[in-house]
């Protein structure tokens, strides 16, 4: 899977709950996509 | 390494830093407060972006000597481990990419606190810069 397929497929939570497209995050600059391990 | 006190300079650079874990939505307003961080936070609790961006989860990658060496080295820098929020056998990741969608930096964290320098985020950012800055001057031609 590309990296424009998983930015186009995938979905994540705001605070709120509310699911938000991952492709939806960004404008014209670069994306710094950072996963942490956990929220500990 | 603290991405988010790389905010400012990832902002002047152009870029956007979205931090996302894998806990419950409920637990980002106690990241946020025991962070610091104000910036985009979010939350994969089915971890299906993680297994997408196939980054490292287990015991293994959770409970090894490095990963112990680095939480040594964290302690007697004053960092405290808290209650986990999240898999605590998941591991994260670091991934730079431009505004067509291509990555500069595909970095999977190969154990607890095995992260990419600030160095190499740097580097990466630039030259997603450059390719997004690239993409818009062809656009306008």
């Amino acid at each position: 899977m590309s990296m424009s397929q998983v930015l186009e497929e995938n979905r994540v939570l705001d605070e709120a709950g509310q699911a938000v497209a991952l492709d939806s995050l960004w404008g014209q600059g670069p994306l710094v996509l950072a996963l942490v391990r956990h929220f500990g | 390494m603290q991405l988010h006190c790389m905010e400012d300079e990832l902002e002047e650079l152009g870029a956007r830093l979205v931090v996302v874990g894998n806990g419950s939505p409920s637990f980002i307003a106690g990241f946020r407060e025991k962070s610091g961080f104000t910036g985009a936070l979010y939350s994969d609790p089915s971890r299906v972006l993680y297994r997408s961006l196939q980054l490292e989860r287990g015991l293994r990658s959770s409970i090894n000597g490095r990963s112990m060496a680095r939480a040594v080295s964290a302690f007697r820098s004053g960092h405290r481990q808290s209650q986990v929020q999240g898999d605590a056998f998941q591991q994260g990741g670091v991934f730079v990419i431009t505004s067509k969608g291509e990555s500069t930096l595909e970095y999977r964290s190969q154990f607890a606190g095995d992260h990419p320098t600030t160095s190499e985020i740097r580097r990466a950012v630039v030259e997603a810069a450059a390719l997004s800055n690239k993409g818009q001057s062809y656009d306008r031609t």
